[in-house]
Protein backbone atom coordinates (compact mmCIF):
# COMPACT_ATOMS: atom_id res chain seq x y z
CA UNK A 1 0.00 0.00 0.00
CA UNK A 2 1.63 3.44 -1.15
CA UNK A 3 1.03 6.75 0.35
CA UNK A 4 -0.06 7.68 -2.81
CA UNK A 5 -3.53 5.46 -2.61
CA UNK A 6 -4.84 6.65 0.84
CA UNK A 7 -7.93 8.33 0.23
CA UNK A 8 -10.08 10.68 2.06
CA UNK A 9 -13.46 12.48 2.28
CA UNK A 10 -13.91 14.63 -0.51
CA UNK A 11 -15.65 17.59 1.19
CA UNK A 12 -12.80 19.31 2.65
CA UNK A 13 -11.25 19.41 -0.56
CA UNK A 14 -14.44 20.73 -2.64
CA UNK A 15 -14.63 23.75 0.01
CA UNK A 16 -11.16 24.55 -0.54
CA UNK A 17 -11.49 24.51 -4.08
CA UNK A 18 -14.21 27.26 -3.52
CA UNK A 19 -11.90 29.35 -1.39
CA UNK A 20 -9.00 29.15 -4.24
CA UNK A 21 -11.59 30.10 -6.72
CA UNK A 22 -12.27 33.44 -5.33
CA UNK A 23 -8.93 34.07 -4.23
CA UNK A 24 -7.48 33.74 -8.17
CA UNK A 25 -10.02 35.53 -9.12
CA UNK A 26 -8.71 38.23 -7.03
CA UNK A 27 -5.43 37.56 -7.99
CA UNK A 28 -6.60 37.52 -11.84
CA UNK A 29 -8.02 41.07 -11.43
CA UNK A 30 -4.63 42.40 -9.80
CA UNK A 31 -2.71 40.97 -12.13
CA UNK A 32 -4.26 41.64 -15.14
CA UNK A 33 -4.81 45.53 -13.71
CA UNK A 34 -1.00 45.28 -13.82
CA UNK A 35 -0.48 43.71 -17.16
CA UNK A 36 -2.97 46.49 -19.02
CA UNK A 37 -0.81 49.40 -17.66
CA UNK A 38 2.28 47.40 -19.01
CA UNK A 39 0.30 47.30 -22.36
CA UNK A 40 -0.46 50.75 -22.13
CA UNK A 41 3.24 51.78 -22.30
CA UNK A 42 4.26 51.73 -18.91
CA UNK A 43 8.03 49.64 -18.08
CA UNK A 44 7.70 45.99 -19.59
CA UNK A 45 10.23 44.35 -17.35
CA UNK A 46 10.16 40.52 -18.95
CA UNK A 47 11.14 37.59 -17.75
CA UNK A 48 12.50 36.30 -20.59
CA UNK A 49 13.20 38.54 -23.85
CA UNK A 50 11.39 36.16 -26.10
CA UNK A 51 8.52 36.30 -24.78
CA UNK A 52 5.95 39.07 -26.73
CA UNK A 53 5.14 41.70 -24.44
CA UNK A 54 2.05 42.18 -22.98
CA UNK A 55 -0.77 43.77 -25.43
CA UNK A 56 -3.98 45.04 -24.57
CA UNK A 57 -5.88 42.32 -26.28
CA UNK A 58 -3.62 39.28 -25.19
CA UNK A 59 -4.19 40.90 -21.64
CA UNK A 60 -8.15 40.70 -22.00
CA UNK A 61 -7.68 37.10 -23.27
CA UNK A 62 -5.95 36.25 -20.39
CA UNK A 63 -8.32 38.04 -17.60
CA UNK A 64 -10.98 36.28 -20.04
CA UNK A 65 -9.92 32.84 -19.74
CA UNK A 66 -8.86 33.87 -15.87
CA UNK A 67 -12.27 34.81 -14.74
CA UNK A 68 -14.06 31.64 -16.33
CA UNK A 69 -11.11 29.46 -14.57
CA UNK A 70 -12.03 30.84 -11.16
CA UNK A 71 -15.94 30.85 -12.06
CA UNK A 72 -15.83 27.05 -13.14
CA UNK A 73 -13.86 26.42 -9.90
CA UNK A 74 -15.93 27.78 -8.26
CA UNK A 75 -19.23 25.56 -9.05
CA UNK A 76 -17.34 22.81 -9.79
CA UNK A 77 -17.62 22.41 -13.69
CA UNK A 78 -14.65 20.15 -14.45
CA UNK A 79 -12.67 21.18 -11.64
CA UNK A 80 -9.48 19.22 -12.53
CA UNK A 81 -9.46 21.48 -15.86
CA UNK A 82 -10.46 24.42 -14.37
CA UNK A 83 -7.17 24.40 -11.70
CA UNK A 84 -5.09 22.95 -14.30
CA UNK A 85 -5.85 26.02 -16.39
CA UNK A 86 -6.23 28.46 -13.74
CA UNK A 87 -2.35 27.15 -12.27
CA UNK A 88 -0.99 27.88 -16.20
CA UNK A 89 -2.44 31.29 -16.25
CA UNK A 90 -1.04 32.38 -13.08
CA UNK A 91 2.32 31.00 -13.80
CA UNK A 92 1.94 32.41 -17.42
CA UNK A 93 1.50 35.62 -15.95
CA UNK A 94 4.25 35.76 -13.59
CA UNK A 95 6.24 34.91 -16.84
CA UNK A 96 4.85 37.35 -18.93
CA UNK A 97 6.44 40.13 -16.98
CA UNK A 98 8.37 40.03 -13.58
CA UNK A 99 6.33 42.88 -12.00
CA UNK A 100 3.14 40.72 -11.69
CA UNK A 101 5.28 38.66 -9.03
CA UNK A 102 4.07 38.38 -5.73
CA UNK A 103 4.36 35.54 -3.10
CA UNK A 104 0.46 34.79 -3.17
CA UNK A 105 0.55 35.05 -6.97
CA UNK A 106 3.18 31.96 -6.90
CA UNK A 107 1.59 30.04 -3.76
CA UNK A 108 -1.60 30.26 -5.63
CA UNK A 109 -0.30 29.37 -9.25
CA UNK A 110 1.50 26.02 -6.48
CA UNK A 111 -2.06 25.43 -4.94
CA UNK A 112 -3.84 25.05 -8.08
CA UNK A 113 -1.29 22.83 -9.38
CA UNK A 114 -1.93 20.46 -6.05
CA UNK A 115 -5.84 20.82 -6.70
CA UNK A 116 -5.71 19.87 -10.61
CA UNK A 117 -5.35 16.49 -8.96
CA UNK A 118 -7.04 16.53 -5.95
CA UNK A 119 -10.46 15.46 -7.73
CA UNK A 120 -12.07 18.56 -6.24
CA UNK A 121 -15.22 18.19 -7.65
CA UNK A 122 -16.63 14.80 -5.89
CA UNK A 123 -18.22 17.30 -3.55
CA UNK A 124 -20.09 20.51 -4.16
CA UNK A 125 -19.82 20.57 -7.33
CA UNK A 126 -21.97 20.76 -10.61
CA UNK A 127 -20.06 17.54 -12.42
CA UNK A 128 -20.79 15.79 -9.93
CA UNK A 129 -24.81 16.62 -10.49
CA UNK A 130 -24.50 16.42 -13.70
CA UNK A 131 -22.93 12.60 -13.22
CA UNK A 132 -25.89 12.21 -10.90
CA UNK A 133 -24.55 11.85 -7.60
CA UNK A 134 -21.31 12.06 -5.44
CA UNK A 135 -18.40 10.14 -5.27
CA UNK A 136 -17.40 10.26 -1.49
CA UNK A 137 -13.30 9.62 -1.30
CA UNK A 138 -10.59 11.43 -3.17
CA UNK A 139 -6.72 10.98 -3.45
CA UNK A 140 -4.66 12.31 0.02
CA UNK A 141 -1.55 13.05 -1.83
CA UNK A 142 -2.25 16.14 -3.69
CA UNK A 143 -3.70 17.64 -0.20
CA UNK A 144 -0.55 16.54 1.63
CA UNK A 145 1.28 18.85 -0.71
CA UNK A 146 -0.94 21.38 -0.47
CA UNK A 147 0.12 21.54 3.83
CA UNK A 148 3.52 20.78 3.13
CA UNK A 149 3.26 23.57 0.84
CA UNK A 150 1.41 26.20 3.38
CA UNK A 151 4.01 25.08 6.21
CA UNK A 152 6.59 25.83 4.33
CA UNK A 153 4.88 29.59 3.34
CA UNK A 154 4.64 30.01 7.05
CA UNK A 155 8.28 28.53 7.97
CA UNK A 156 10.60 30.81 5.84
CA UNK A 157 8.43 33.83 6.11
CA UNK A 158 9.18 33.50 9.64
CA UNK A 159 12.35 33.51 9.22
CA UNK A 160 12.87 35.84 6.90
CA UNK A 161 11.04 38.32 9.18
CA UNK A 162 13.75 37.47 12.13
CA UNK A 163 15.91 40.52 11.36
CA UNK A 164 16.53 43.55 13.07
CA UNK A 165 14.75 45.99 10.20
CA UNK A 166 11.71 43.72 10.62
CA UNK A 167 11.64 43.17 14.70
CA UNK A 168 12.32 46.77 14.95
CA UNK A 169 8.54 47.68 14.36
CA UNK A 170 9.54 50.35 12.32
CA UNK A 171 8.28 48.87 8.55
CA UNK A 172 4.60 47.54 10.73
CA UNK A 173 4.47 51.04 11.82
CA UNK A 174 4.69 52.39 7.89
CA UNK A 175 2.29 49.69 6.77
CA UNK A 176 -1.16 50.02 9.54
CA UNK A 177 -3.64 52.13 8.84
CA UNK A 178 -3.13 53.32 12.94
CA UNK A 179 -0.23 54.70 15.00
CA UNK A 180 0.73 54.16 18.36
CA UNK A 181 3.56 53.99 20.04
CA UNK A 182 6.98 52.15 18.98
CA UNK A 183 7.13 48.86 21.59
CA UNK A 184 3.55 48.02 20.38
CA UNK A 185 4.81 47.35 16.86
CA UNK A 186 8.11 45.78 18.07
CA UNK A 187 5.40 43.61 20.10
CA UNK A 188 3.35 43.29 17.23
CA UNK A 189 6.26 42.26 14.93
CA UNK A 190 7.56 39.74 17.63
CA UNK A 191 4.02 37.95 17.51
CA UNK A 192 3.81 38.08 13.95
CA UNK A 193 7.44 35.74 13.69
CA UNK A 194 5.89 34.14 16.68
CA UNK A 195 2.37 32.74 15.36
CA UNK A 196 3.76 32.29 11.94
CA UNK A 197 6.18 29.56 13.12
CA UNK A 198 3.55 28.27 15.33
CA UNK A 199 1.43 27.57 12.15
CA UNK A 200 3.83 26.05 10.52
CA UNK A 201 4.13 23.35 13.28
CA UNK A 202 1.09 23.66 15.13
CA UNK A 203 -1.20 22.49 12.25
CA UNK A 204 0.40 19.60 11.90
CA UNK A 205 0.64 18.45 15.71
CA UNK A 206 -3.11 17.19 16.54
CA UNK A 207 -3.31 18.49 20.29
CA UNK A 208 -2.29 22.40 18.63
CA UNK A 209 -4.05 22.23 15.35
CA UNK A 210 -7.36 23.78 16.52
CA UNK A 211 -5.05 26.68 18.80
CA UNK A 212 -3.52 26.86 15.45
CA UNK A 213 -6.53 27.31 13.13
CA UNK A 214 -7.67 30.23 15.59
CA UNK A 215 -4.12 31.71 15.72
CA UNK A 216 -4.20 31.36 11.73
CA UNK A 217 -7.43 33.32 11.13
CA UNK A 218 -6.33 36.01 13.90
CA UNK A 219 -3.06 36.48 12.08
CA UNK A 220 -4.58 36.87 8.87
CA UNK A 221 -8.01 38.52 10.14
CA UNK A 222 -5.18 41.00 11.75
CA UNK A 223 -3.19 41.86 8.62
CA UNK A 224 -6.26 42.28 6.15
CA UNK A 225 -7.58 44.35 8.91
CA UNK A 226 -4.81 46.57 10.33
CA UNK A 227 -2.38 47.26 6.69
CA UNK A 228 -3.83 50.31 5.38
CA UNK A 229 -3.30 49.09 1.66
CA UNK A 230 -4.05 46.39 -0.65
CA UNK A 231 -6.87 44.81 1.78
CA UNK A 232 -8.55 42.89 -1.13
CA UNK A 233 -5.14 41.76 -1.83
CA UNK A 234 -4.04 40.62 1.55
CA UNK A 235 -7.52 39.10 2.00
CA UNK A 236 -6.78 36.66 -1.17
CA UNK A 237 -3.90 35.80 0.50
CA UNK A 238 -5.53 34.87 3.70
CA UNK A 239 -8.00 33.17 1.55
CA UNK A 240 -4.88 30.92 -0.28
CA UNK A 241 -3.96 29.56 3.42
CA UNK A 242 -7.30 29.27 4.83
CA UNK A 243 -8.01 27.07 2.68
CA UNK A 244 -6.04 24.29 3.72
CA UNK A 245 -6.66 24.45 7.38
CA UNK A 246 -9.88 22.39 6.98
CA UNK A 247 -7.75 19.45 5.20
CA UNK A 248 -5.45 20.36 8.16
CA UNK A 249 -8.02 19.29 10.02
CA UNK A 250 -9.64 16.80 8.69
CA UNK A 251 -5.81 14.91 7.43
CA UNK A 252 -5.14 11.41 7.88
CA UNK A 253 -3.10 10.63 11.28
CA UNK A 254 0.69 10.63 10.40
CA UNK A 255 1.43 7.87 12.02
CA UNK A 256 -1.19 5.92 9.67
CA UNK A 257 -0.10 7.19 6.87
CA UNK A 258 2.13 4.31 4.82
CA UNK A 259 5.60 6.26 4.20
CA UNK A 260 7.78 3.20 3.85
CA UNK A 261 7.79 0.25 1.34
CA UNK A 262 4.23 -2.03 0.82
CA UNK A 263 3.78 -3.90 3.60
CA UNK A 264 4.58 -1.60 6.33
CA UNK A 265 1.53 0.44 6.03
CA UNK A 266 -1.26 0.87 7.87
CA UNK A 267 -5.02 2.35 6.95
CA UNK A 268 -7.15 4.12 9.82
CA UNK A 269 -8.05 2.44 12.57
CA UNK A 270 -5.87 -0.82 11.60
CA UNK A 271 -3.46 -2.52 13.73
CA UNK A 272 0.14 -1.59 12.41
CA UNK A 273 0.50 -5.92 11.74
CA UNK A 274 -2.69 -6.40 9.71
CA UNK A 275 -2.32 -6.85 6.35
CA UNK A 276 -3.54 -4.00 3.81
CA UNK A 277 -5.70 -3.88 0.90
CA UNK A 278 -4.15 -2.07 -2.14
CA UNK A 279 -6.31 0.91 -1.86
CA UNK A 280 -7.18 2.43 1.16
CA UNK A 281 -10.16 4.31 1.70
CA UNK A 282 -9.94 6.53 4.66
CA UNK A 283 -12.96 7.44 7.03
CA UNK A 284 -11.05 10.51 8.33
CA UNK A 285 -12.20 11.81 11.72
CA UNK A 286 -9.19 14.08 12.69
CA UNK B 1 0.86 5.67 -8.64
CA UNK B 2 3.08 3.25 -6.94
CA UNK B 3 6.89 3.58 -6.46
CA UNK B 4 7.42 6.89 -8.53
CA UNK B 5 4.33 8.32 -8.01
CA UNK B 6 5.90 7.83 -4.09
CA UNK B 7 9.24 9.45 -5.02
CA UNK B 8 7.82 11.91 -7.16
CA UNK B 9 5.72 13.16 -4.33
CA UNK B 10 8.83 12.84 -2.09
CA UNK B 11 11.14 15.00 -4.60
CA UNK B 12 8.13 17.51 -4.93
CA UNK B 13 8.09 18.17 -1.40
CA UNK B 14 12.12 18.72 -1.06
CA UNK B 15 11.99 21.12 -3.69
CA UNK B 16 8.95 23.16 -1.44
CA UNK B 17 12.00 22.91 1.12
CA UNK B 18 14.84 23.53 -1.17
CA UNK B 19 13.91 26.58 -3.27
CA UNK B 20 13.13 28.91 -0.20
CA UNK B 21 16.11 27.50 1.67
CA UNK B 22 18.05 28.72 -1.30
CA UNK B 23 16.80 31.68 -1.77
CA UNK B 24 17.05 32.31 2.40
CA UNK B 25 20.94 32.01 1.56
CA UNK B 26 20.60 35.15 -1.41
CA UNK B 27 20.39 38.83 -1.25
CA UNK B 28 16.94 39.67 0.33
CA UNK B 29 14.33 39.89 -0.36
CA UNK B 30 14.94 36.95 -3.01
CA UNK B 31 11.75 35.62 -5.12
CA UNK B 32 10.66 32.34 -4.78
CA UNK B 33 11.48 32.59 -0.57
CA UNK B 34 8.33 33.54 0.52
CA UNK B 35 9.93 36.36 1.99
CA UNK B 36 6.61 38.62 1.95
CA UNK B 37 6.43 41.75 4.06
CA UNK B 38 10.05 41.02 5.59
CA UNK B 39 10.99 44.86 5.82
CA UNK B 40 13.49 44.65 3.04
CA UNK B 41 11.95 47.30 1.00
CA UNK B 42 14.06 50.26 -0.80
CA UNK B 43 13.88 53.82 -2.15
CA UNK B 44 15.08 55.21 -5.59
CA UNK B 45 15.89 58.85 -5.66
CA UNK B 46 16.36 60.37 -9.07
CA UNK B 47 18.57 62.93 -9.02
CA UNK B 48 20.04 65.82 -11.40
CA UNK B 49 23.37 67.07 -12.38
CA UNK B 50 23.54 69.15 -9.01
CA UNK B 51 22.66 65.95 -6.64
CA UNK B 52 19.39 67.33 -5.85
CA UNK B 53 16.04 65.11 -6.11
CA UNK B 54 13.83 65.14 -8.63
CA UNK B 55 10.28 64.72 -7.90
CA UNK B 56 8.51 61.85 -10.54
CA UNK B 57 5.14 60.31 -10.77
CA UNK B 58 5.88 56.77 -10.09
CA UNK B 59 2.49 55.45 -11.60
CA UNK B 60 3.38 56.96 -14.50
CA UNK B 61 6.54 55.05 -15.23
CA UNK B 62 5.47 51.78 -13.63
CA UNK B 63 2.49 49.72 -13.37
CA UNK B 64 2.79 49.64 -9.55
CA UNK B 65 6.10 50.25 -7.42
CA UNK B 66 8.59 48.19 -8.61
CA UNK B 67 9.14 45.07 -6.43
CA UNK B 68 12.13 44.98 -4.13
CA UNK B 69 12.61 41.36 -5.69
CA UNK B 70 13.17 42.98 -8.59
CA UNK B 71 16.62 44.16 -9.70
CA UNK B 72 16.21 48.10 -9.89
CA UNK B 73 20.02 48.74 -10.78
CA UNK B 74 19.51 48.04 -14.34
CA UNK B 75 16.03 48.28 -16.04
CA UNK B 76 14.19 50.55 -13.36
CA UNK B 77 17.25 52.85 -12.86
CA UNK B 78 17.88 52.97 -17.13
CA UNK B 79 13.15 53.87 -16.90
CA UNK B 80 13.82 56.56 -14.13
CA UNK B 81 16.74 57.83 -16.35
CA UNK B 82 14.48 58.14 -19.60
CA UNK B 83 11.76 59.40 -18.39
CA UNK B 84 12.64 61.78 -15.36
CA UNK B 85 13.40 65.57 -17.42
CA UNK B 86 16.66 66.32 -15.68
CA UNK B 87 17.77 63.09 -14.17
CA UNK B 88 21.93 62.36 -14.15
CA UNK B 89 21.78 59.92 -11.77
CA UNK B 90 19.35 57.53 -9.63
CA UNK B 91 20.03 56.67 -5.94
CA UNK B 92 19.05 52.61 -5.32
CA UNK B 93 18.58 51.62 -1.83
CA UNK B 94 17.34 48.06 -1.73
CA UNK B 95 16.81 45.25 0.36
CA UNK B 96 20.08 45.87 3.66
CA UNK B 97 22.43 46.87 0.75
CA UNK B 98 24.25 50.32 1.02
CA UNK B 99 22.56 53.31 -1.02
CA UNK B 100 24.05 52.99 -4.43
CA UNK B 101 24.20 55.93 -6.52
CA UNK B 102 23.85 54.68 -10.70
CA UNK B 103 25.13 57.48 -13.34
CA UNK B 104 22.23 57.67 -16.24
CA UNK B 105 23.65 56.50 -19.37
Amino acid sequence: MWLTKVRVDGLPIAVTRIMLAVAFAIIVVESSAVLHQIAAGRMTYPVLEVIPAPTPSAVLVYFALGMSAALFLLVGLMPGFAAALASALAAWALLWDQQTYSSHHLLCALLLGYLAFARSGARLAASAKLRGGVRGDVPWWPQLLMLTQVSVVYFFTALSKINPVFLSGEPLAGWTWFAGPGWLFQGLAVVTVATELFLAVGLWVPRLRALAVVAGVGLHAGIVGSLADQNVILFGFALLTLSTYWLFLRRPPLRLVPFSRPGRATAFGDSPNRKQPDDVTAAVSG
Amino acid sequence: MSRWGQRALAGVIALQIAVPAVALTLEPPTRFGWQMYSGYDGELVVLGADGEALEYDVSALFAKHPRPELDWESRVVEELCRHVEGASSVAVTQGRQDRKVVPCG
